[in-house]
């Protein structure tokens, strides 16, 4: 088989960056988002555990093969199966945004400029992985597959332009045998059914906890602030952890959460948000959310709970069969608006209306995103006929916007609360 | 005990059952009180009931209601209506107590006839006690059991009743002492066997099920057989002879009708359901796809393109078998039509139940032979070996492919989107995994697809309700009781 990037013409690899400063001004960003959310009240005790993730203090010394990957679209599973250690490159640091813009234009998505800015320093994250895995979802993703190329082996997965399992879940299993045939040669290790299925079973666990939490907070969104809960789920994927003290840590946060008393308040604005990945430490519309006053008790965000509230059904346990339930969860789950029709991104929020109470829908989304940007068209519109308010908020990683937002975001809560 | 089996006479006909299910769905479509509508229903049973025993006022139209009465039928009607309704109520233990009774009636049956000196000891036992004793039993593990297993378990129970149950089960001493006579005579000719004597079969009574329970079994089997062999019956009889030089033509016109007319409404209460959860020669099948499972071998998914040519071989093999029928109706008296040698019920000579299913009851001394050469050309060898080969394919790496074939499933298949189980999606709730079609063993792509109806039967869909319970999102696929939700996702 061919490979997919072929080294005709290979370019100088970015060189490693040193910068001190703008190590520091990373750090410093991470911190101040720490910070604040010091400042909230209930937190769980153990939420230091999960501060020292993000922030690197507990970098675990690399031991099995690094495999970074990008967006929500392969599944984990795999890479723990073929003995290697999963990261998610997607990046959320608006310091390293100036980094990436060097080398890449700058009206692309804020997402990938701070990947490619954390790609370059070296001793991050992303320069420590061996091998990196991205996917054809959005322009931005596709092509940053080549400019990686030139440093490390690079995947990426073709995905079909249409959700439609009936047409494209054979293209889709080729597709990942392909990339598994890529993985097995790299890491020189075959993928055996045994091992997938006790992959799969170790991430069981993750979603149960994570959804546990997720039904608590929709009773009482006060049990534990959104920040919080996604440090705990980001700082499972994001960053290189021992699993099963990630396990053992989030259980007794549940634990904790399931022995409160504390009373939910009633009045608080519950918000169901949308749009992109959230991704620490650019919590921006999340302290704002904060500030003003509401709760996210909710959300269809791949850097969220959505990223969790898929289960892998089994039915078959040979190798094709369980790629085949990891990817009707990964792929054909997925809500993405990379995909021609939203309808099930829609049927989501829909689902979650009718589940539980809701005051207002807020889509988060970038400016430089068209694929955001042209899905807010259609669902401003099915919102506006089922008398839910909706928001969109485009904005940036940059904090300069923050105030007009924030000045968005108190009219339409007043809005909300004038219509109750 | 004979005055008790009269009284719940009425409750065997299918007649009343539909009337009542009909009733049944007109009442869940109101907007009427749960107590008020348990009255109505009362009040209606009662009234089809009285309706019924006055109809023993004309001879005839009772004659003719007496041979659609069938103990499957009074199964139906007392315990797996009411069950599959109060299904996952509070009152549902309650209910427990009817099968509960009939089980133990059985079994005081069973205990109370003579036992045998010596050898194996025959069950003689009337049908009404088995038939009830059997479905009681399953009634009661529903209750504890899972959907998936209490299906294993229903289709494991009627297979061990239909293959074996002409083998083991008999009505009294003298259907028994008969079986006995027949086994000791040499089977002469096995390829023309004329006709078998299934248990459950009085002189003006023939009872079929929808889905494939072979009376090629040992010892007739324990119904007369599948609806291709009551159509075959149909064509097979010779329509030269009419009301005035043939006697018996009016008898057997009634027994044909009623057989018919039974067929129909058994398929209007659950279509392809008998499929999915009774049809012996499937059970037997997946045998060999849990060998396949067992050592983790992928199975074979058909594409797209392919699944309607499985139809119309299995469409075509249906019409040749009964144009066979209807050409032995014209046979000359030497036993030919136009040169070629046919034998009795020829779509049952090409299928491959009539080879599997009598090896199964009786080991390899009960099977069938295969035909020879001389028989249409060599059709019958041919066709015979191919269907069984391709038989034993698809079950053995494809899941049910074979049901695609199937003459008997796709009649099935053309009243599920009208019978009164149906299979339901509520599309806000689905979020396009396809796990639907993952699990299902016909490769069904319509349930995951559809998005804008609410009915999503579908031509294939045996009713298994694989989906509905693998199904990750909460109160997304559902199965329908007359309009009345029973299991939901």
């Amino acid at each position: 088989m061919s490979p997919q990037f072929d080294r005709l013409y290979p370019v100088q690899p970015a060189g490693d960056k040193i910068s001190s400063v703008v190590s520091a001004k990373q750090h410093e960003t991470e911190e101040a988002e720490l910070r604040f959310m010091k400042t909230f009240a209930n937190r769980p005790s153990n939420i230091g555990f999960f501060e020292s993730i993000v922030t690197e203090k507990m970098f675990s010394k690399k031991t099995v093969p690094r495999v970074g990957y990008f967006c929500r679209f392969i599944p984990e599973e795999i890479i723990w199966a073929l003995g290697a250690e999963p990261v998610r490159l997607d990046c959320g640091n608006n310091a390293l945004v100036p980094v990436g813009e060097e080398a890449l234009c700058g009206g692309i998505c804020p997402v990938a400029k701070a990947s490619f800015g954390m790609f370059m320093m070296k001793d991050s994250l992303a320069s420590s992985c061996d091998i990196l895995l991205l996917t054809a979802a959005c322009d931005a993703k596709k092509k940053l597959g080549e400019i990686f190329s030139d440093s490390r082996p690079v995947f990426v997965l073709n995905l079909p332009p249409e959700k439609n399992q009936t047409l494209y879940a054979d293209f889709v299993l080729s597709e990942i045998f392909r990339l598994v045939v890529f993985l097995e040669k790299k890491l020189n290790v075959k993928l055996s059914a045994g091992k997938l299925q006790s992959a799969i079973e170790m991430t069981k666990e993750r979603y149960n906890l994570v959804m546990e939490i997720s039904q608590m907070r929709m009773q009482n969104p006060s049990l534990l602030s959104i920040h919080d809960f996604y440090l705990i789920i980001q700082s499972s994927s994001f960053y290189p952890v021992p699993f099963s003290k990630w396990l053992s840590e989030t259980r007794a946060v549940c634990r904790e959460m399931r022995l409160s008393k504390l009373p939910a308040d009633k009045a608080v604005l519950r918000l169901l948000l949308t749009g992109v990945p959230v991704i620490f430490p650019n919590f921006k519309v999340l302290n704002l959310i904060h500030e003003a006053g509401a709760e996210v008790v909710a959300d269809t965000l791949c850097s969220g709970i959505q990223s969790f509230s898929d289960r892998i059904i089994l039915d078959e346990l040979d190798r094709k069969s369980l790629l085949r339930a990891l990817l009707n969860r990964s792929v054909f789950a997925s809500l993405c608006p990379c995909f021609i029709s939203q309808t099930w991104r829609i049927n989501r929020i829909l689902e979650l209306l009718s589940e539980i109470r809701i005051d207002g829908v807020l889509q988060y989304s970038f400016k430089s995103c068209q694929l955001f940007d042209m899905e807010d068209y259609r669902i401003e519109k099915i919102l506006k006929v089922k008398g839910m308010p909706y928001l969109n908020l485009s904005t940036d990683y940059s904090p300069h916007d923050s105030e007009q937002l924030r000045i968005r975001l108190e009219a339409f809560f007043e809005m909300i609360y004038r219509s109750r | 005990m004979n005055l008790f089996w009269k009284t719940l006479e009425p409750f065997s006909s299918p007649f009343l059952l539909l009337f009542f299910l009909l009733f049944f769905h007109a009442v869940n479509r109101s907007r009427f009180s749960y107590p008020f509508r348990l009255f109505i229903l009362a009040v209606m049973t009662g009234i089809l009931y009285f309706a019924y025993s006055s109809l023993g006022i004309n001879e005839d139209w009772l004659l003719f209601l007496k041979r659609l009465n069938s103990p499957f039928v009074l199964a139906l009607s007392l315990l797996v209506v009411p069950a599959v309704i109060l299904y996952g109520k509070k009152i549902y233990p309650l209910f427990l107590i009817v099968p509960i009774f009939f089980l133990e009636l059985a079994i005081w049956k069973i205990c109370s006839s003579d036992p045998l000196s010596g050898g194996f000891h025959w069950f003689r036992i009337p049908c009404e006690y088995l038939i009830m004793g059997v479905v009681s039993f399953l009634v009661i593990l529903s209750f504890f059991l899972s959907v998936d297993t209490l299906r294993k378990g229903a289709r494991i129970t009627f297979f061990i009743l239909l293959i074996y149950g002409g083998f083991v089960f008999r009505q009294d001493e003298s259907d028994y002492q008969f079986m006995l006579t027949r086994r000791g005579e040499a089977i002469k000719g096995k390829f023309n066997a004329v006709e078998t004597h299934p248990v459950l079969g009085s002189e003006n009574a023939l009872s079929y099920l929808p889905s494939a329970p072979c009376r090629f079994s040992a010892d007739g089997g324990y119904v007369q057989g599948c609806v291709m062999e009551l159509l075959q019956r149909i064509y097979q009889f010779d329509d030269t002879k009419s009301m005035s030089s043939h006697p018996g033509f009016t008898a057997f016109l009634s027994m044909i009708l009623s057989a018919l007319l039974f067929l129909i409404l058994l398929h209007l209460i659950g279509a392809r359901f008998w499929c999915g959860w009774i049809c012996p020669l499937s059970t037997l099948g997946d045998l060999l796809d849990t060998l396949r499972r067992w050592v983790r071998f992928p199975h074979y998914k058909p594409p797209e393109k392919l699944k309607m040519s499985f139809f119309y071989s299995g469409f075509s093999w249906g019409v040749l078998g009964l144009l066979l029928a209807k050409a032995y109706a014209k046979l000359g008296p030497d036993g030919t039509h136009l040169g070629c040698r046919i034998p009795l019920y020829p779509f049952c000579r090409l299928c491959p139940g009539q080879l599997v299913c009598p090896a199964a009851s009786r080991g390899w001394e009960g099977h069938f032979s295969l035909p020879g050469m001389e028989w249409m050309f060599g059709l019958f060898k041919i066709g015979a070996v191919t269907l069984l080969t391709v038989y034993l394919l698809s079950f053995l790496a494809a899941r049910r492919l074979w049901c695609r074939f199937c003459p008997m499933g796709m009649i099935g298949g053309l009243f599920n989107r009208v019978s009164l189980l149906r299979l339901s999606k509520n599309s806000t709730n689905c979020s396009g995994c396809g796990t639907c079609n993952e699990v299902c063993p016909m490769n069904i792509h319509h349930v995951q697809e559809e998005m804008k109806q609410k009915n999503v039967s579908h031509f294939d869909c045996l009713l298994c309700l694989k989906c509905v319970t693998h199904c990750p999102k909460k109160k997304c696929l559902s199965l329908e009781f007359c309009g009345k939700v029973i299991k939901e996702s």
